[in-house]
């Protein structure tokens, strides 16, 4: 248990796989096989990669969470090649779209953000269990040191949204909060370049919202935001 | 200041936002083999006879309501018992809502014209039905037309396209298409 606690990917991946199975009675069979499938093809692809091109140690973590993260996301009443697309475009982008040797786009965002370009619905099922994710969540981010990224992302999602008249607690998603958008390594580290990488989403969001509203408008925030880290790496505090 | 390295990377990347992205919601709301517009659009639907795209120059009015055909020969055919066409479509007033749909069944017949004037009542949500390639954005205040002929028997999910919020996944409605 304490090893456990002690690396917060084992803790996330335990979240996300609560997650689904809270939802596998709503979702049913399919449901199963597709959340499965998608934590195969995405840690196959790493494996592949890993083992075959760059030869390096085989930590699968992270393709484990993306692949609960597209899979979770996307709706699962989709034929299997959606699936087996977008998760390996999840993880090829993680190896391929880098800078200064470093990933910069969370690598389940760019997936769903393809997806969704294609028009495929996002359903965010994983998501469906708010106060856990809260719970655990919050966990995560004050152990992670992502509190900063959350706060500037509340604030600017809240004030722009509550300007508009629109309640933003109804439009929320406390999933794309705790999991995504905190991501250690495309996220930043420190105070400052935490809020500033929030704001930027939180901006992004309502402007989406605002403008695009066909479009997803958590997934087009991360993503933009994402495009900030080369200008935010600037940013020691 | 950024080098030039990093000037380049940041412009690449943000071009390929700026344009990849716009040019891709347009067809991501593409429609495929129904009529969708506002509903001060300019189409004509769907034939009432032939069941192909209808068009404004071929129109009959019955009953105080204008029907509009593909070709002459249609109105023809129309107008010999008009009342088996029009029993054959099916005008539906659809409302999204936070976090359902109104009505949650719809229920029509194979062959039927299905013709759905699609509302939100609040946020912005989509209309999706899968399997007749329906992807339609409804904004609050606007109403969509979306006529289809129902020639796939079974039950379909109508799902929201578009985040909504907490509850988005929850957000479900039935097209019930019987034989």
């Amino acid at each position: 248990m304490k090893k456990l606690l002690r690396d917060k990917k084992d803790l996330v991946i335990l979240l996300l796989g609560i997650l689904f199975l809270i939802k596998i009675p709503q979702g049913g069979i399919r449901f199963v096989f597709w959340v499965l499938s998608g934590v195969l093809i995405a840690a196959g692809c790493d494996i592949l990669i890993k083992r075959f091109f760059l030869h390096q140690e085989l930590v699968l973590k992270s393709a484990i969470i993306s692949g609960f993260i597209v899979s979770g996301i996307l709706d699962y009443h989709q034929p299997w090649f959606i699936l087996l697309i977008f998760s390996l475009l999840a993880i090829l982008s993680k190896h391929i779209i880098r800078f200064k040797g470093r990933h910069i786009f969370n690598p389940a965002n760019v997936g769903l953000l393809a997806a969704s370009l294609f028009g495929i619905p996002l359903t965010w099922n994983i998501g469906s269990r708010i106060y856990i994710t809260i719970a655990v969540g919050i966990y995560i981010a004050y152990s992670i040191r992502k509190l900063p990224h959350i706060l500037g992302f509340l604030i600017f999602f809240i004030g722009l949204f509550v300007s508009q008249g629109i309640n933003p607690f109804s439009l929320i998603s406390w999933f794309f909060i705790f999991i995504m958008l905190i991501e250690p390594k495309t996220s930043g580290f420190g105070k400052l370049r935490g809020f500033i990488f929030g704001s930027i989403a939180g901006i992004a969001s309502f402007v989406i919202y605002r403008f695009s509203p066909q479009y997803d408008f958590f997934i087009g925030s991360l993503f933009v935001a994402n495009l900030f880290n080369p200008l935010l790496e600037r940013i020691k505090k | 200041m950024l080098n030039r390295k990093d000037a380049l990377t940041v412009t690449v990347l943000l071009s390929i936002s700026f344009i990849v992205l716009p040019q891709s919601y347009g067809s991501q709301m593409q429609e495929h083999g129904v009529e969708a517009e506002s509903t001060h659009g300019e189409g004509a639907g769907i034939c009432p006879v032939m069941h192909k795209e209808a068009s404004k120059e071929y129109s009959y009015a019955y009953k105080g309501k204008t029907y509009y055909f593909c070709c002459p020969a249609c109105i023809g055919e129309f107008k010999k018992n008009p009342d088996k066409y029009i029993s054959r479509i099916k005008e539906i007033n659809l409302e999204a809502f936070q976090f359902g749909f109104s009505p949650d069944k719809i229920t029509v017949k194979k062959g039927d014209i299905v013709k759905l004037d699609a509302t939100s009542r609040d946020v912005t949500h989509g209309l999706y039905i899968k399997e007749y390639g329906i992807n339609v954005r409804l904004k609050k205040g606007e109403t969509k037309k979306i006529e289809f002929v129902a020639d796939k028997t079974g039950e379909f999910d109508i799902l929201c396209s578009i985040y909504c919020g907490r509850k988005h996944h929850d957000m479900k409605a039935k097209l019930i298409v019987e034989e």
